[in-house]
């Protein structure tokens, strides 16, 4: 019987479960296509098979843990020797596979009942065929093993998303918004394919192994544009500071279970390339490239919370605490490179651990926060967090999960958030005490923004909880709000309790991610700081820091419910409990009594006012003819200024609109001009093959 | 100068001490205090010194270092603050967090490169001289930051009592031409620091230099 | 079984004494204030009348509003039995500098909720400062605290308690200043002087007190005895910290003895030292308490340096 057990793993761990991966999901697009007329059959068709997918997927990505195999395909092209269509499933590809179809399978079973909102507006067959697509290009992605094969499935990840982003076309800000995030994900492949084509010139492959085997023939310099590029490039993909602009106008426009999707993996397959660059193919990272690193996370962290603290659309919040958790991420993976350079292998297991396991639990959370947020969006019809108000009593399973994802993302225990914010502490402190110079005193300021970054997390997630579903509804939308339907809250139920489990199984998922890191870095002998020790306590280092998930599930259960029984069994028991209505000071209590959301993250503005540049407007409307001082109406306005676009990119939109206005003479509207210049590219083209 | 540590190290503190003490002052009185402090501490160099090879002009200089300012300064600024009424001093460019961040840095530049090969000329006293740079970057702090000329005058006086608690420790004040200065430097300041002030305010009405419009054109 | 008996001491320890060392704030503050103040067992008699009475809960609370004095409550008595508070020889797996700083963000962010639960505009506002001050806060405290991290390789913190004494002969400075940054953040964790006063129920004065306003009865006994409790896990964790002399190793009841009364006598110090400073300062305007934080904090950041 166990023979057959681990037949069973060998044989889906092989290329041919690889090949039955991607062909349920292509097999969903397409069949989504067909039956594109019937908007149900089309709706099931597509949730099917994302389900039926995202299950393979994870058993395949489980067999891979299990058997230790590496799954390798190639099909070479003859006319093109650097294209091939490689692809290579190691452990690092296999745990984003697992992390992929985990949060899709919940999205799509969410998907079911949050699609229904587009029948008869908008085919809703062309919705089940992007998204299919877009999770068979996340997964080409991330198996993909030859440069130009990863940008083109790069590609069909971008374009999948953006019809996705654009597919509500009658609000106008979803059109910007998408093409926006056109332009920036294009500019980054562009990067990209710059870096891979710099990589080419020096090793004469695309394919991954093959630019690994040679890349001591790349110069320093090289590698350290090669560096540059691909961290611009990949960082637009992961949305860090400052090239997060397309972030929070995208990742709302969407349709909700895609932007879960979109926040809670997509930007990680970023990451995913950024760990398979500097650490697996470009070898031994020097110091300075940990510091870049280090440095972006941290900035990126504080610089999202921040500006998250000053939302009051509820989904473009949620978008920058995306960038603020990728910069969490960026800390746990600066710091393993800087560990690397440093020759401190115990710790970069540790670090990049971290990494990983954050990357894990923000897919989680984020998409039960994005599912959640969709939830409470569709209904009640706007996005503004100021019309909500006492939702907990009209939407009760919408409100806990979303409650779950709050406590998940501010990092409280028992649920997963904390254990990983945990380790990405002890990796930062672990730099603080053994990194020497100038890389302590980053590992210092990393630790403050990190430091910083939770409490305004908890901040924030306390606005939005409390604004949304707490005290009175404000508007009418409010009051007539109806719980979502049953597959939407099975959807959101499955990822909460998979937050909650996968914060109780911190232990075993943290020995899994260990092996995963010892694989990508080579580094399978080393000891490392971070061990597990029975399956249910994480050991840092030798002097005692443990922490353990089910330990304080557990007692933190005790505790409250033996507080619970002493105060109704112990506590004399005929005291009555009335309801009452709130004291008011003796006036009428309305909802416009209640803290609104500005007002609430006003005290945090003013302290960090300096940063934020909050501006405040009056603008006051007289009775002219009349009366000259009697005020008609006064428009109070407050705003915080969006600093990168007014320094950073509309200077960089006048530069491009002039270069591109000096540039008009060429289109006269001359057609022999025309055709002299397509003679005068051939031949150009011509001298410099020859 | 190599004599008694443990009272070096005293007095090295409180200079230090007090010119912290000096940044978060915010009564003329409290600053008047701490400048005589400062000038008693300076004072105790001079002694350790003479402790250690005793000269006679050393100890003039020391006992006029004395008089004039551990015990007539102060006297002198509280007749003064309490004939103008001029009680608080306490508005500044910058705000508290920003201040200490700005004294940190000030000492983190004294112990780096920069200074030093002016820390380095006793190798003994590295430390002392590190600090007492950093009290001079920080009375310079001092004058900057605060608005009222007062605050700037104590600042000033402050530097002085840096520079000469430097000048003693690289083992200077053997030398005729650093006595002589002081004990000029002492009687002037007299003169000037009385007119001067009185002038200023009765020529503008008050010592806020923010307020001082008529000194721009 | 005197391992049971060391652990009940441990975990009854904050619960029990800590509603006498609010006592003893209140009186010393009326003594100060020429006043002979109500005796120092009064806190005792104020929960007891409160968990008797009848409540009035608001009718636009949800659920949170019900369950949040539980949880605030049982996470603080959860911290109180993992700090090192006078054996170095019991510790939890909650005992980790991190953890412990987390359980209570948990209390922090009910009690927010629950302030904003009931639609009232005191609970709103007291939420919004309080989770403020608390954000800035928790990065002072995991700050204040690094040097010492540092210096015994660990964030458990029982080991670190036991480890520090071997730090004063070369770091007495950079402890003090710990200990000094430490102390900052425990007020504002606290919400004593001068970030909120305990005693007043005026708007512009209230942070804690805001949030709690809406309660009553038994529910109100839970969270100003969740305060209290906060207020003695603070106040040990400073003096078990940084000044760790009673940490006992062993399980003879004699030692123990000693260990529980030194302790007593050191957060006494610290009791007083606070009920003097409510009587001798004024509360400081709201944001200009963030400028008292962030110097603490540059302080703590000295002393990293200096340990480094």
């Amino acid at each position: 019987m166990k023979e057959n057990g681990s037949n069973m793993f060998d044989a889906i761990a092989s290329p041919a479960g690889l090949i039955t991966l991607l062909s349920v999901f292509g097999l969903g697009a397409l069949g989504a296509l067909v039956v594109r007329a019937f908007d149900h059959v089309a709706n099931f068709w597509t949730a099917a098979f994302a389900i039926l997918g995202s299950l393979w997927g994870m058993l395949f990505a489980g067999s891979i843990f299990v058997t230790h195999h590496e799954v390798a395909m190639k099909v070479a092209t003859s006319s093109f020797s650097g294209f091939s269509v490689a692809m290579h499933v190691d452990k690092l590809a296999a745990f984003f596979i697992f992390v992929i179809s985990l949060v899709a399978f919940f999205c799509s079973i969410y998907g079911i009942g949050y699609a229904k909102e587009y029948y008869k507006r908008f085919s809703i067959g062309a919705l089940g065929f992007f998204y299919n697509m877009f999770i068979l290009g996340m997964l080409l992605v991330v198996t993909s093993f030859n440069g130009l094969w990863f940008l083109l499935a790069w590609e069909i990840m971008s374009l999948a998303s953006y019809f996705l982003v654009v597919y509500d076309r009658t609000d106008r800000k979803n059109v910007k918004a998408g093409y926006v995030y056109l332009i920036m994900t294009h500019v980054g492949a562009l990067a990209l394919l710059l870096a891979l084509a710099l990589l080419y010139h020096y090793t004469h492959s695309f394919d991954f192994d093959g630019i690994k085997a040679h890349i001591a023939a790349v110069p320093h310099l090289a590698l350290a544009a090669v560096f540059g590029l691909s961290l611009f490039g990949l960082g637009i993909k992961a949305g860090v500071i400052p090239l997060h602009i397309w972030l929070p106008s995208a990742h709302p426009a969407a349709p909700s279970h895609v932007s879960a999707l979109m926040s809670g993996v997509m930007i990680k397959t970023g990451i995913y390339m950024m760990i398979r660059l500097f650490l697996d193919i470009m070898g031994p990272a020097p110091l300075w490239w940990g510091i870049v690193v280090l440095s972006v996370g941290a900035v990126s962290s504080l610089v999202g919370v921040l500006f998250a603290l000053t939302e009051h659309d509820l989904k473009r919040l949620l978008a920058y605490h995306s960038i603020e958790n990728i910069g969490i991420i960026l800390l746990g993976l600066g710091s393993a490179l800087i560990f690397s350079a440093l020759h401190r292998p115990e710790l970069v297991l540790l670090a990049l651990a971290a990494a990983l396991f954050h990357t894990l639990n923000h897919a989680t959370f984020k998409s039960l926060l994005f599912l959640s947020a969709g939830s409470v969006i569709q209904a009640t019809h706007t996005r503004n967090i100021e019309k909500y108000g006492g939702l907990m009593k009209l939407l009760p399973a919408t409100g806990l999960f979303f409650l779950v994802g709050s406590m998940a993302i501010s990092a409280l225990p028992p649920f997963n958030g904390f254990f990983s914010e945990w380790l990405t502490f002890q990796a930062l402190f672990g730099g603080i005490a053994h990194a020497g110079g100038s890389a302590q005193w980053v590992f210092v300021a990393a630790a403050a923004s990190l430091a910083l970054t939770g409490g305004l997390a908890l901040a924030c997630f306390v606005k939005a909880i409390g604004a949304t579903f707490l005290a009175r509804p404000r508007s009418s939308a409010a009051r007539h709000a109806k719980e979502s339907g049953f597959s939407m809250k099975t959807g959101m139920a499955g990822l909460a309790i998979a937050c909650l489990a996968i914060g109780l199984a911190a232990a075993p998922v943290t020995r899994l991610l260990q092996t995963v890191s010892r694989e990508v870095t080579g580094l399978s002998g080393v000891a490392s700081t971070l061990h597990v020790s029975g399956s249910r306590t994480l050991v840092v280092g030798d002097h005692g820091a443990v922490v353990s998930g089910p330990a304080v599930a557990l007692l933190l259960l005790l505790v409250v419910v033996l507080v619970w029984a002493g105060v109704r069994y112990g506590v004399y028991r005929r005291q009555k409990v009335m309801t009452g209505p709130t004291w008011d000071c003796g006036t009428d209590l309305n909802e416009r009594m209640e803290i609104t959301a500005t007002g609430f993250s006003q005290s945090i503005i003013r302290v960090f006012k300096s940063f934020l540049l909050p501006t405040l407007h009056h603008a006051v409307e007289r009775h002219e003819d009349e009366n000259p001082y009697q005020i008609k109406s006064r428009t109070v306005s407050m705003q915080i200024r969006d600093m990168y676009q007014a320094s950073i990119y509309r200077p960089l939109y006048r530069l491009i609109g002039m270069m591109s206005r000096s540039a008009e003479w060429i289109h006269h509207g001359n057609l022999s001009a025309y055709i002299l210049y397509i003679f005068a590219a051939i031949i150009i083209v011509l001298a410099v093959g020859a | 100068m190599t004599g008694d540590t443990g009272l070096i190290q005293a007095c090295i503190a409180i200079l230090c001490l007090t010119t912290v003490g000096l940044h978060v002052a915010r009564k003329n009185r409290n600053e008047a205090v701490l400048y005589g402090l400062q000038s008693l501490a300076v004072v105790s160099l001079f002694v350790s010194a003479l402790l250690e090879h005793y000269a006679t002009p050393l100890l003039i200089v020391a006992i006029l270092t004395f008089l004039v300012k551990v015990v007539l300064a102060p006297l002198f600024f509280t007749k003064l603050v309490k004939r103008h009424g001029l009680k608080f001093a306490a508005s500044t460019y910058t705000n508290v967090p920003e201040t200490a961040a700005g004294l940190v840095i000030i000492l983190i530049l004294a112990g780096s490169g920069i200074f030093a090969p002016l820390a380095n000329l006793v190798p003994g006293h590295h430390t002392f001289l590190v600090m007492a740079i950093a009290a001079m970057l920080s009375s310079m702090l001092l004058m900057i930051n605060r608005k009222g000329a007062l605050s700037q005058i104590v600042g000033v006086l402050s530097l002085e009592n840096s520079i000469v608690a430097f000048a003693v420790l690289a083992g200077l004040e053997q030398s005729a031409i650093l006595q002589a200065g002081i004990v000029f430097d002492v009687s002037v300041w007299l003169v000037i620091a009385v007119s001067m002030v009185s002038l200023v305010f009765r020529h503008h009405g008050s010592l806020d230099t923010s307020k001082m419009k008529s000194l721009r054109h | 079984m005197a391992h049971y008996l060391l652990w009940m001491i441990q975990i009854a320890l904050v619960p029990v004494v800590a509603p006498l060392g609010i006592g003893i704030i209140n009186k010393l503050k009326a003594r100060m204030q020429g006043r002979q103040g109500a005796s120092i067992l009064q806190s005792y008699r104020n929960l007891r009348k409160l968990l008797h009475k009848d409540e009035v809960i608001a009718k636009d609370a949800s659920w949170i509003f019900r369950v949040a004095p539980f949880i605030v409550f049982g996470v603080t008595v959860l911290v109180g039995a993992s700090i090192p508070l006078f054996s170095s020889m019991l510790h939890l797996p909650t005992s980790d500098l991190l953890m412990v700083v987390y359980v209570l963000a948990i209390g922090v962010f009910f009690l927010a909720l629950a302030g904003m639960d009931t639609g009232s505009a005191f609970g709103g506002f007291g939420a919004s400062r309080e989770v403020t001050l608390g954000a800035v806060a928790e990065g002072v405290l995991i700050f204040s605290v690094l040097p010492l991290v540092i210096l015994g390789g660990t964030t458990n913190l029982v080991v670190l308690a036991t480890g520090v004494t071997s730090g004063y002969v070369h770091h007495l400075i950079p402890i003090l200043l710990a200990a000094f940054g430490f102390i900052v953040a425990l007020l504002a964790e606290a919400k004593r002087f001068p970030f909120d006063n305990p005693d007043t129920h005026l708007e512009l004065t209230m942070v804690h007190e805001a949030m709690i306003l809406e309660y009553s009865g038994k529910r109100l006994a839970l969270m100003e005895w969740a305060a209290a409790n906060k207020l003695f896990i603070f106040s040990a964790l400073a003096v078990n910290l940084f000044f760790p002399f009673n940490l006992i190793s062993s399980a003879g009841l004699g030692q123990v003895m000693i260990g529980v009364v030194v302790l007593l006598a050191k957060m006494l110090v610290v009791y007083v030292g606070i009920a003097v400073l409510e009587s001798l300062i004024a509360k400081l305007r709201y944001f200009r308490l963030f400028h008292l934080l962030f110097v603490a904090l540059i302080l703590s950041v000295v002393a990293i340096g200096l340990v480094l």
